[in-house]
């Protein structure tokens, strides 16, 4: 992986990007915490303007492995490429390029919203006068409704993630990972996030995202790859992992991600005091 | 659950639990608890050799007395410590078990006993025994004096425990968290007023030390009516052999105690329900939230910024926004503040004295308490932080401790060199004024210098628990330890500051003066571009580990 070793980046924000039609590529990471392997070998590689679904039970490893593509976490083995950009030799352009909404969005609470998403524009190096108007247009579209003068301790738990999420772009990144982000958010907003989203691939961004909710995964997402225990037990589109799990062609997503994780329905029989 | 004992019992055992899981998974939280024992275990043996001592060498209505005396200051030592920031205890969330269908107090009973495990109140055992032991002279004396003791000791963790929970509740409520912090500044004020009081009378008042005196003031007609008197009075009159005088002391013991417990169950009940605790999702209701005021930045604030790297100025900002808005930040600046009170009663209260050396050698120990208190925030300068936010930005690390260093000198220098100079003079040794100033300025710098290293090899997550600060998990003591060893460094890089400042100026060799300010100045630039250089690498290669660290320490 030793390709695009262009340590002599421009400062931010990056305009064009560097002709790789490989976006993110992780090659065999593996992280381990005590006895438990979270993310075993786990191999992905997601091109330029996919729109990426990251599926997989509760503990399955999303999150961990999310964290360790984007530079969080360090992986115990093997390696991720991010733009081009090696993860273990060029982190910050990595950071340049990428935007985050990690599954807890942890914020400076003593700031207001506004401030808070200026304050993430400028460490990416925005002139203070263009971060600002950056997060005006964010806040807008996310119906940012909340009292301008509020602190974020005091937001619901969704706005919080509004905030992040319009902390999250607005550096214009190349590279979107996105961990639960409909989670909490009301329905009109997911609405119009989503519309942003679709926008932001058409683009040519590319979209990582991790969801419970298979709806939206499957109207939205190009590609998906599912997780369990730890190791990727299918990748592909919504047809093509049909096919891996030998589902019927009306199969929904839900049924074919319930049959590659070997998931067992409890029956409720045994509870009848409930 | 039908027994109102049954979830006491199990918050007993869930404390347990956690103190013992604690240990198994961490070995820090071991060396911290030996620790404790090797610094606190020898002052519990002494304690309770010098109530021994006590009991049996003086005469009977003086033992009484002073057993009232330190029961009393215990009491009230369990009472403020919570609260100035030495954690007694380490309570678990109490307001996760507000989900449960138990009354009030029932969570305050389970608390409290929980608390009687804690090696806190285990370090009281030995010297309680030892009172015990000594009134032990018939079975009935015996059993009052057991009953009054044990009495005492589960009001006063009672009292105890509701106040750190009122305060805990009362900071992360909307509508109280402001009056908390005020509050806490007025409570570490006066306390620290009165230890100096009380130091001044121990230093003059040794001397004629009058046992009469003492015994027959009508301080104690008061106190006797309060729980530690009310639990020495019960045991006085049962030594007397008047039992039924005993009982009504005991009697009043009890009412103290049942009284606690209702007002506590009230008290907590209005701050944790009535005033809205944060967190957890409370909807956007028409209640108070605190609003802020974005203050109109000054042409000299904007003409810094500008200059500056991005994200140097974005972080300055954003951390002079913490100095106002943040409680953690706030308790720092009341540090200061009470410094600043102690100061003008010292000077006040030597007034009359004519050695200006003396004022002196004072306002030099001032100004270096002064810095060294700064060192709470300049050793831990990612405490605060939101670490994923800001280690995703791709911002150089350099920028980010340089724009928080600006933050807080902008905020620490003018402090401490207004105040020093007021202090000189108040004194009028107008001649310290400027090298009090300069003093104040460069070890800052040199602090700073230290403080970054320290902040990026030992960081650690600040949870504000009530109106404590601490390190979270059981690692308390251990880092307190650290905190220390952080401290004793930065004191000795310090020290060459104030030594090629101070020693010219004090020994009046007026010759010595500008090279030796001109020497200090060069080192601590000196130190703090090293610094600089050096620490913003360190903790480019460190953020992974660091961020782990920090994640940890938080669950
Ligand atoms: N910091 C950590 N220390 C120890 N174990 C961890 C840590 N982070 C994650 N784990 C463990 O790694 C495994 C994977 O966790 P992860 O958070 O990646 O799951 P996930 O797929 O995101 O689950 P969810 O759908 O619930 O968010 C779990 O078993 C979890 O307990
Ligand atoms: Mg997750």
């Amino acid at each position: 992986m030793e390709n695009f070793t262009d340590t002599e980046t421009p400062p931010p924000p990056v305009e064009a990007p560097p002709p790789a039609a490989e976006s993110i590529v992780a090659a065999g990471i593996t992280k381990q915490f005590g006895k438990v392997i979270a993310v075993d070998h786990v191999n992905l590689l997601v091109r330029e303007g996919e729109f990426f679904g990251f599926l997989g039970p509760n503990g399955a490893g999303k999150s961990t492995t999310i964290r360790m593509l984007c530079g969080l976490l360090r992986p115990d083995a093997g390696g991720v490429r991010i733009a081009g950009f090696e993860a273990a030799t060029q982190l910050t352009d990595i950071k340049r390029v990428i935007g985050v909404l990690p599954d807890e969005p942890n914020l400076y609470d003593r700031l207001t919203g506004r401030e808070y998403v200026t304050f993430a524009g400028q460490m990416y190096g925005l002139s203070k006068e263009e971060a600002a108007k950056r997060t005006k247009d964010l806040l807008d579209l996310m119906q940012m409704t909340e009292d301008p003068k509020k602190l974020i301790v005091d937001y619901s738990l969704g706005t919080r993630k509004k905030v992040a999420l319009a902390a999250a772009l607005i550096h214009r990144p190349r590279v979107l990972f996105m961990d639960e982000p409909f989670n909490g958010i009301d329905p009109i907003s997911v609405r119009s996030l989503r519309d942003v989203l679709l926008q932001l691939t058409a683009r040519g961004v590319t979209i990582f995202i991790s969801s419970h909710v298979m709806e939206v995964i499957e109207k939205l997402c190009t590609r998906i790859a599912v997780i369990n225990r730890g190791q990727i037990v299918g990748v592909g589109t919504v047809e093509q992992l049909r096919a891996q799990s030998e589902s019927g062609i009306n199969s929904s997503l839900e049924d074919v991600f319930i049959k590659l994780v070997q998931g067992e329905i409890k029956s409720s029989e045994s509870l009848e005091w409930l | 659950m039908d027994h109102p004992a049954i979830p006491v019992k199990l918050m007993v055992w869930l404390k347990l639990k956690l103190q013992l899981r604690g240990f198994s998974r961490s070995p820090a939280a071991i060396i911290s608890t030996i620790m404790l024992i090797i610094v606190f275990g020898p002052m519990s043996i002494g304690m309770a050799a010098g109530m021994w001592v006590a009991l049996t060498h003086l005469k009977p209505d003086f033992g009484l007395v002073f057993l009232e005396g330190v029961l009393s200051v215990v009491f009230v030592m369990w009472q403020i410590a919570p609260l100035i920031g030495f954690a007694l205890s380490d309570t678990y969330d109490v307001t996760r078990l507000f989900t449960y269908p138990l009354s009030y107090q029932q969570i305050l009973a389970g608390v409290t006993l929980s608390t009687l495990l804690d090696v806190s109140t285990l370090f009281l055992v030995p010297a309680l025994c030892v009172i015990w032991w000594s009134f032990s002279r018939s079975v009935m004396l015996a059993l009052v004096a057991a009953a009054a003791l044990l009495i005492l000791v589960v009001t006063m963790l009672l009292l105890s425990q509701t106040l750190v929970l009122f305060s805990a509740g009362a900071l992360r409520s909307r509508r109280y968290r402001d009056l908390a912090t005020l509050l806490v500044l007025l409570i570490s004020a006066s306390f620290y007023i009165l230890m100096h009081t009380l130091s001044d009378f121990l230093v003059t008042g040794i001397t004629h030390f009058d046992w009469n005196t003492i015994a027959h003031s009508a301080v104690w007609g008061v106190i006797d009516l309060l729980p530690p008197g009310a639990a020495v009075q019960a045991i006085g009159s049962a030594e007397r052999g008047n039992l039924l005088m005993a009982a009504i002391w005991l009697g009043l013991l009890c009412v103290y105690f049942a009284v606690i417990l209702r007002g506590a169950a009230w008290l907590i009940d209005e701050v944790y329900h009535g005033g809205e605790v944060g967190l957890q999702a409370a909807p956007a209701t028409a209640t108070p939230c605190t609003t802020v005021t974005t203050a109109r930045e000054s042409a000299f604030m904007a003409a810094l910024y500008r200059r500056l790297p991005v994200a140097t100025a974005a972080m300055m900002q954003k951390d002079l926004r913490y100095f106002y808005r943040n409680p953690y930040h706030r308790l720092i600046l009341a540090n200061m503040a009470y410094i600043a009170v102690v100061m003008l009663f010292a000077i006040h209260s030597f007034h009359g004295q004519s050695a200006s050396d003396f004022a002196g050698g004072f306002t030099l120990s001032m100004s270096f308490t002064m810095l060294l208190t700064q060192t709470t925030l300049i050793n831990n300068q990612l405490g605060m932080e939101a670490m994923v936010t800001l280690l995703l930005t791709p911002a150089r690390r350099v920028h980010v401790l340089l724009g928080k260093n600006l933050a807080i000198a902008v905020v620490f220098a003018p402090i401490g060199m207004v105040l020093l100079a007021g202090v000189c003079i108040f004194t009028k040794d107008y001649d310290l004024v400027l090298p009090m100033m300069l003093w104040q300025c460069l070890g800052l710098i040199t602090l700073l210098a230290v403080g970054n290293f320290i902040s990026i090899l030992s960081p650690y997550t600040v949870v504000l628990r009530g109106m404590r600060v601490s390190g979270a998990g059981n690692r308390g003591f251990l880092q307190f330890m650290i905190a220390i060893l952080s401290l004793a460094i930065s004191t000795l890089l310090l020290a060459p500051v104030g030594l090629m400042l101070m020693l010219p100026v004090f020994m009046h060799l007026d010759k010595w003066v500008i090279p030796g300010s001109l020497g200090s100045a060069i080192y601590a630039v000196v130190l703090y571009l090293l610094s600089i250089k050096y620490a913003g690498k360190l903790f480019q290669e460190r953020e992974q580990d660091i961020l782990a660290k920090m994640t940890r320490q938080k669950e």
